[in-house]
């Protein structure tokens, strides 16, 4: 009873719920659920799940981050550049995945050390390096050796994906640093800014830190989506930064600051996705799909908003106690 | 001397002064940029941009991080649904278009408000959400194919009114000066919204109805980004799908450069027009330089990013 507390309690809970529940309605729709549909899943959308884990890592210290999606394109548009120019596929990767993390250093300097609203900041740095992108390649094209496409398609030691493996590195990065003091100052920070400076805890730091966490993220993110298509096009990662937010709080995570865990983020990325998914596969046409997609969205953020909200479940809570008696 | 110094630090400073280093820096790179007809293209698509900064000011006055990101997406569903009201005179159905306008995104943004005030969803994700809500639903109308035919009428409002200002510019000048005084600083609705904006639970503590002043405010705004889309239609002549997407941002951008303080509470709806206007020039100089679109926008997003640094930087947590 105490575990199944907890578990309920957890403030990821709601949005693994929801996904597991669109996992078996996909499974009934399509005829089944098989290791090759987890596979493929995974392999689809691991730059989805990358960015929300980026985005929830700055979510928790009260900020955000909308630049992550112009980050996830500059990472494509410079690995095909480079690829087409003659370098071998991992030193691009390589490079790219450096300029990843530079985009977010930058991000975090901005925000931390000057002191400027993040989701302003974000804004601008996201035309900024949305416009990098655009001038390196300013049209879709370019191909990238399949070489890269069989490695990201292949696994590690024949069990788990290789997008998998990239995903658990970057749970292990955040989880180990949320281990060390470290993880309680960040989510110090996210509660109260100025009674965590008040503790001595250093603020500019920390959000330079999980900035800069964001652009690793991405950068894997970036990684991800090149190796899945092959290609390079420069608004590939354009809708990312608004779906990732959006996957962070159906996760529970509060855009106040201070609640929430990466599985939030990245339960909340599954199910969005798995949604996606289930609308395309259901044949509404395309004119409906968007539409759909929006109210479905727009539905499953009020459930989890209610679901995380005390005072309201705890009315709710009064309501049925009163009809059961 | 300190008096005077006071006088001068006003909010409007760094966009007044932004707004004359553009005009200079516009010409000295080329010429023509000062002319008569360049002017009135300015003028016209900065009102368009300070409709659109209206409403997202009032919204962000209203305090706790309040935004409004689907202004670019009401403004999109308007420039496709105004044009299509038809009657049987031209400027009877301009009349219809306006109020219908006023509606639709009213409508809109009373949903937002609702969300935000009542299920306490964030105004960021609320509004977000909303704003693919709506373009969902302009695609799923229109199927994707939106075939509007903009009436002669609509399209006067570009039409030259004196010297460089036009119609349209005349209309927005009034309409800001006019919600500026009667609206924001003389209405009992207006002295409501600063101080919920200020401090909510004060406000309420005072009797004032704060939930109901936020949802109204964002209400406003989507009656705002509605009649901005229906003046972008008419000055373009033609519609596209989410033709306004860009006016989200931009929208946020000119109030923060007018001098509005994201956290509420404080604000102008002609600082707003202030911001629009620079953020208008600096396009305006790109474009004339004939840049590529993707060096164009990382210069915008730099210029960006240094007027932030110096005009919005937090206080520092030290005191």
């Amino acid at each position: 009873m105490n575990l199944f507390k907890k578990v309920t309690g957890w403030s990821a809970f709601p949005a693994l719920l929801l996904f597991l529940i669109f996992l078996g309605i996909n499974g009934v729709l399509t005829g089944g659920l098989s290791v090759y549909f987890f596979h493929s899943f995974i392999s689809t959308n691991a730059a989805a799940i990358c960015v929300a884990i980026g985005v929830t890592a700055t979510i928790l210290v009260a900020g955000t981050d909308i630049s992550l999606g112009s980050i996830v394109s500059l990472v494509n548009v410079v690995i095909v550049t480079l690829c087409e120019r003659g370098y071998s596929v991992s030193t691009a990767a390589l490079i790219a995945f450096g300029c990843a993390v530079v985009c977010g250093m930058i991000n975090g300097f901005i925000i931390g050390v000057m002191r400027v609203n993040p989701l302003l900041t974000t804004f601008a740095t996201s035309t900024a390096f949305g416009g990098i992108a655009l001038w390196i390649l300013p049209y879709p094209g370019g191909y990238i050796d399949y070489s890269f496409g069989d490695w990201y398609l292949g696994s590690l030691f024949g069990i788990l994906p290789t997008p998998a493996v990239l995903i658990l590195a970057l749970i292990l990065i955040w989880t180990i640093f949320i281990k060390l003091p470290f993880g309680i100052h960040l989510y110090a920070l996210g509660k109260d800014v100025k009674k965590a400076y008040a503790s001595g805890i250093n603020v500019t730091f920390l959000r330079f830190f999980v900035h800069t966490f964001a652009g690793i993220a991405a950068g894997a993110a970036g990684i991800c989506i090149s190796a899945s298509t092959c290609a390079g096009s420069p608004v590939v990662g354009a809708s990312m930064s608004m779906n990732s937010i959006a996957a962070a709080v159906i996760g529970g995570v509060s855009l106040n600051g201070g609640i929430g865990s990466v599985w939030g983020g990245i339960f909340g990325a599954c199910f969005l996705n798995i949604l996606i998914s289930i609308v395309v596969s259901a044949n509404f046409g395309s004119v409906v799909q968007s539409f759909i997609q929006g109210l479905i969205l727009l539905i499953g953020v009020v459930f989890s908003v209610i679901a995380a909200d005390r005072e309201l479940s705890g009315k709710m809570k009064k309501i049925f106690r009163g009809g059961a008696r | 001397m300190m008096e005077r110094w006071k006088k001068w630090n006003n909010p409007y400073l760094p966009a007044v002064l932004g707004i004359l280093a553009l005009m200079i820096l516009g010409q000295t790179v080329t010429s023509g940029f000062l002319s008569m007809n360049n002017i009135s293209s300015i003028l016209m698509t900065t009102a368009i941009l300070t409709m659109a900064s209206i409403g997202q000011a009032a919204v962000v006055i209203s305090g706790d991080s309040g935004l409004d990101m689907s202004v670019g997406a009401v403004m999109s569903l308007t420039a496709l649904f105004g044009p299509m009201i038809v009657l049987g005179s031209g400027m009877a159905s301009l009349f219809v278009m306006i109020p219908a306008v006023l509606l639709i995104g009213g409508c809109v943004g009373l949903l937002n408000g609702l969300g935000v005030q009542v299920i306490k969803i964030v105004p960021l994700v609320m509004t977000l959400i909303m704003s693919n809500v709506v373009n969902g639903f302009a695609i799923l109308i229109t199927g994707g194919q939106p075939s509007v035919s903009v009436s002669k009428e609509l399209q006067s409002i570009s039409g030259v009114f004196v010297g460089p200002v036009r119609y349209l510019t005349a209309i927005v000048l009034i309409l800001l000066i006019v919600l500026e005084i009667f609206f924001l600083r003389k209405s009992r609705y207006g002295r409501s919204l600063f101080l919920v904006g200020d401090n909510y639970n004060a406000a309420r503590l005072c009797g004032i109805n704060s939930k109901k002043i936020v949802i109204l405010a964002y209400g406003f705004s989507g009656a705002m980004a509605g009649l901005a889309g229906l003046f972008l239609v008419g000055y373009a002549g033609t519609a596209q799908m989410n033709m306004a997407s860009s006016y989200t941002m931009l929208s946020v951008a000119a109030v923060v450069i007018g001098g509005t303080k994201l956290t509420g509470g404080k604000g102008t709806f002609i600082g707003g027009a202030l911001g629009a206007m620079v953020l208008i020039l600096i396009t305006n100089i790109l474009q004339a330089l004939n840049m590529a679109a993707g060096l164009r926008s990382l210069i915008q997003g730099l210029i960006l990013i240094g007027i932030l640094m110096t005009n919005s930087r937090a206080p520092k947590l030290r005191q």
